[in-house]
């Protein structure tokens, strides 16, 4: 196993992981703790084909991981901002509380 | 005046029956129940008709050519047209003159004696309309335009005799006449097309074309048609059933007894003066085509035997009856006869001089019976009146002058000269005595029963209590006596032999003072004087004393025995149409009924419920198919719906799972598809 | 190859406690442990700008943060306990799984791509400014206009709820 397959492996891995968090955890909080580890396991690939591809002048791999990062964090802050105001309005954390919209 | 009205003749001449027909219809929409308009406007358009036919009369005095014109073409079939238009000359003339004069002191009696009728406005329309129609008849200058008017007139004569149409026994009087009338209408209008398909033409004086003038006539004549006859003998015998339907000649005369249940100033208009003498005037328009082909015509001959024939039966039968109404009507059949006869022997001035005095003292005695009913509060029975001649003075002296034009009684009355004159041609006629004989039995048969109720009506003692406070009339019914009654004596001064000038008029020579006239007729004039004396006579001797009893039987029924009550019962002329004609009629309806309520009735039942019943089936259908189809439908959905819909819980981490399971399906079935 | 075979299993299981652990707490804490392996992970990888970059960012500031929003709200404890929630625990592993057999089966055709380069790839940090602000310029510019965005709104949603405007009179 390549030094490659094996960081994609991880990457997939831990992607699955996150993707797990979204659809079990039930306090939204713990929801966004698997967001971020999906998008790290994203930012693992990037940095993953950067390393062991070709090289590239235009330094695509940091770039992208770079807004990767920065956007994440905002995404983190706005995400949180809106827990804490709905935690206001309700009391919980509970997701499955929040099924006003439901048909 | 003569000559700045003769140009305007042509237009002035349609005005004669279209005003009081336009009165009629203006009151026909009229909300004025009470009549006071009506009889105001029937009354102004009659006066009105009445100046512009006298004038007319003074425009045709001088003989000359007649004068027809304004034809105006009706329709057209193809390059056929059909004409209509008006004639003028001395015929239509004085019948137009002597209908609107008389007719206009009706209307103003009746102002008088209908005041009390509810539906008096009516009264006057139907009135109206009768007038302009019977203007019509004797104005017209086509056969087509005189059919019409002539079935107007009886329309006209239908409303009026129905005008208490509550009453059952007038409702079928008014129902007899139009039907018996329509037996001659009929063949009036089989005749009628005949000859319009013989010589393609309806119009009377056409410039040479008409149907009366030599062409036409010459034609007529010499084709043969069925039994030998020309065709205008056998159209004119047509025509003459047609005249004895509308003039009530035997057998087609039942309905002129019954018609006296109409008012009293109907009975005087239509019944005696004018719609019962629209046959003789038709028998004499037509004359020459009755005449043609010369000498002794078949149907000449026809009609003076009937006239002859209806004469002497109606005066017989007036002898016996009870009613003063009805031997007034059994007068004017009688009378009518005489017409006819005159028509018959070739004396068509006469019978026409006999029918415009007839029209002025039959008019004038129904008035004065209408005032005499009027004044006994209803009694029209002859027995029980008596002794009305001094409570009743004036009436007296009208009816006296009346009855004495009628009976004849000499030299003053023009009924004395017009009958004479009928005599005069019935001797004088190349067929035989027959019609002679008749007429002149008749004539005194009528001396006899006007006499009779003369004497049982106005001398003697009163019969009844109820009559014993008569009043007399007001004068707007009297004033029309007056003048009606001038009218029956001055009319003489016109019709004797000394000066014949009507005669000469009507035959379109000029009239020759000739005083010498008297002594050529003499033994005739001599033979009437003898009729009149023993009719009045004979009357005199039966009925001078007449029982205080009014129940008690006519003096002449003891001597007549069973005949009398066969001439009571009008020779049994009823009876014999119910049992053989109404009889079979009748069960032949009743048969037909039964075939519908039995056939026809039960088979629209069916088909009723053949209807219904698809109809239930196709709502049934509806119901329970498609409503029922589309209503568990619609719930379907909602439930399907409701159950799709739950599958929005509402809960993010379920709409994420969808969402992982689905994209992940998605690029399985991607990677798949490319590996194939 | 060697820090990288140490490094993997020690970054998946800390993963794995972040998504078990019942406590919400120590899950955000094993977060945190993930990002920072991860971030030792950049090191040996030689992308060190970016390893720096997660240290702070991740590490300092979205896994502070997650940890702050816990202690505001304090969530119970056994409502987390997934092993008592075995329904939810299949119905997320059925829906996660296809998800991993796919990219594994995608990272199986990289098997013997990308061979172990010798070379170091550090790239110096003139050279990403460079880049950065020349190649990426609008980027960069987007991204802070969005951070701005992200800012403020952060600040309006997480402040008191029934105060339109601070006066100084009211205060």
């Amino acid at each position: 196993m390549t030094p490659l397959a094996m960081l994609l492996t991880l990457s997939s891995l831990m992607f699955t992981l996150g993707l797990l968090a979204v659809l079990t955890r039930r306090n939204a909080i713990l929801v966004l703790v698997g967001i971020e580890l999906m998008l790290n396991a994203a930012n693992i690939n990037f940095i993953g084909f950067w390393r062991y591809g070709p090289s590239d002048p235009a330094l695509t791999g940091p770039m992208f991981v770079l807004f990767s990062i920065a956007i994440a964090a905002a995404e983190a802050a706005v995400g949180l901002a809106i827990i804490l105001m709905v935690f206001r309005h309700t009391r919980s954390t509970d997701l499955n509380k929040l099924d006003s919209l439901h048909g | 005046m003569v000559e700045t009205l003769t140009p305007h003749l042509p237009n002035l001449l349609w005005w004669v029956p279209l005003l009081p027909l336009i009165a009629g219809g203006i009151i026909a929409f009229l909300p004025d129940a009470r009549g006071r308009i009506a009889s105001k406007l029937a009354s102004g358009a009659l006066f009105v008709s009445c100046l512009i036919a006298l004038a007319a009369l003074a425009c045709s005095l001088t003989p000359k050519e007649v004068e027809a014109f304004a034809p105006l073409t009706w329709f057209t079939f193809g390059d056929v047209a059909l004409k209509v238009g008006l004639l003028l000359d001395p015929l239509s003339a004085s019948m137009a003159a002597m209908v609107t004069f008389v007719a206009l002191w009706i209307f103003i009696y009746s102002t008088g004696y209908m005041a009390d009728e509810k539906r008096f406005g009516r009264f006057f329309g139907f009135l109206s309309l009768f007038c302009g129609a019977m203007l019509m008849v004797v104005l017209s200058n086509s056969l087509l335009l005189l059919f019409m008017a002539w079935e107007l007139v009886g329309l006209a004569s239908y409303l009026l005799i129905g005008f208490y149409f509550e009453k059952p026994s007038a409702a079928a009087a008014a129902q007899k006449a139009f039907i018996t009338t329509r037996v001659g209408d009929m063949a009036f209008f089989l005749g009628m097309i005949w000859l319009y398909s013989q010589t393609g033409t309806l119009l009377f004086y056409d410039g040479g074309n008409g149907l009366l003038e030599s062409g036409a006539l010459a034609s007529l004549a010499g084709t043969a048609t069925i039994g030998g006859l020309s065709v205008s003998a056998a159209a004119g015998l047509l025509l003459l059933v047609g005249a004895m339907g509308k003039s009530g000649q035997v057998p087609l005369h039942t309905w002129l007894p019954d018609a006296m249940e109409g008012p009293t100033p109907v009975s005087a208009l239509i019944h005696a003066a004018t719609m019962v003498a629209a046959g003789v005037f038709m028998v004499a328009r037509t004359h020459p085509i009755f005449a043609n082909g010369g000498g002794l015509t078949v149907p000449l001959t026809a009609c003076a035997w009937v006239g002859g024939i209806t004469a002497l039966y109606a005066a017989l039968v007036a002898m016996a009856q009870t009613d003063f109404k009805r031997i007034l009507a059994y007068s004017t059949v009688s009378q009518l006869g005489f017409m006819m006869v005159a028509l018959g022997t070739d004396g068509v001035a006469a019978g026409m001089l006999h029918l415009i005095c007839h029209a002025f003292f039959k008019a004038l005695l129904f008035l004065s019976a209408g005032s005499v009913i009027h004044g006994c509060h209803g009694e029209q029975d002859i027995r029980k009146m008596g002794g009305l001649s001094k409570p009743m003075r004036r009436t007296f002296i009208a009816y006296a002058i009346g009855m004495m034009a009628l009976s004849g009684f000499p030299f003053l009355f023009s009924g004395f000269w017009s009958k004479e004159g009928i005599l005069h041609s019935a001797q004088t006629w190349a067929g035989g005595y027959g019609p002679f004989l008749l007429a002149a039995s008749a004539a005194l048969l009528t001396a006899f029963y006007m006499t009779r109720q003369a004497l049982l009506v106005f001398f003697g003692e009163p019969r009844k209590p109820g009559v014993h406070h008569p009043h007399e009339s007001p004068s707007v019914m009297l004033v029309p006596l007056y003048v009606l009654a001038a009218g029956a004596v001055l009319l003489s001064l016109i019709a004797t032999p000394i000066w014949p000038w009507f005669e000469k008029w009507i035959d379109g020579e000029s009239a020759v003072f000739d005083s010498g006239a008297l002594s050529h007729g003499l033994g005739l004039i001599a033979l009437s004087l003898g009729i009149v004396t023993v009719g009045v006579g004979a009357s005199w001797m039966i009925y001078r004393k007449p029982s205080e009893n009014s129940n008690a039987p006519d003096p002449l029924a003891g001597k007549l025995g069973p005949l009398w009550h066969f001439l009571e019962r009008a020779m049994g002329f009823d009876a014999l149409y119910e049992k053989a004609i109404i009889g079979p009629l009748a069960f032949f309806a009743g048969g037909v009924d039964m075939l519908e309520r039995m056939l026809f009735v039960p088979l629209m039942g069916m088909a009723e419920g053949l209807i219904k019943g698809f109809g239930r089936l196709t709502g049934a259908t509806d119901e329970s198919g498609i409503n029922r189809g589309f209503n568990s439908l619609c719930s379907e959905l909602k439930n399907r719906a409701a159950s799709a819909s739950r599958s929005q819980s509402g809960r993010p981490q379920a709409y994420l799972r969808s969402i992982g399971l689905g994209m992940s399906v998605l690029l399985i079935l991607y990677f798949w598809l490319s590996a194939r | 190859m060697i820090p990288l075979l140490i490094l993997t299993p020690l970054i998946l299981l800390a993963a794995l406690g972040a998504v078990w652990k019942a406590r919400p707490v120590h899950a955000a804490l094993l977060l945190a442990l993930t990002l920072a392996l991860n971030a030792i992970l950049y090191l040996v990888l030689s992308a060190d700008f970016i390893g720096l970059i997660q240290f702070m960012v991740y590490v300092g500031a979205v896994a502070v943060l997650i940890v702050f929003s816990l202690l505001i709200t304090r969530p119970g404890d056994e409502a987390e306990e997934i092993a008592r929630r075995p329904r939810s625990l299949v119905t997320g592993l059925a829906c996660s799984l296809p998800v991993l057999a796919v990219m594994l089966f995608i990272v199986s055709r990289f098997e013997n791509a990308g061979q172990a380069v010798a070379d170091a790839r550090s790239v110096s940090i003139e050279q990403l400014g460079t880049t950065l602000f020349t190649t990426h310029a609008p980027a960069v510019m987007a991204v802070g206009v969005l951070l701005t965005a992200v800012m403020i709104g952060a600040a309006l949603f997480a402040r008191e709820p029934g105060k339109k405007t601070q006066t100084p009179s009211d205060s």
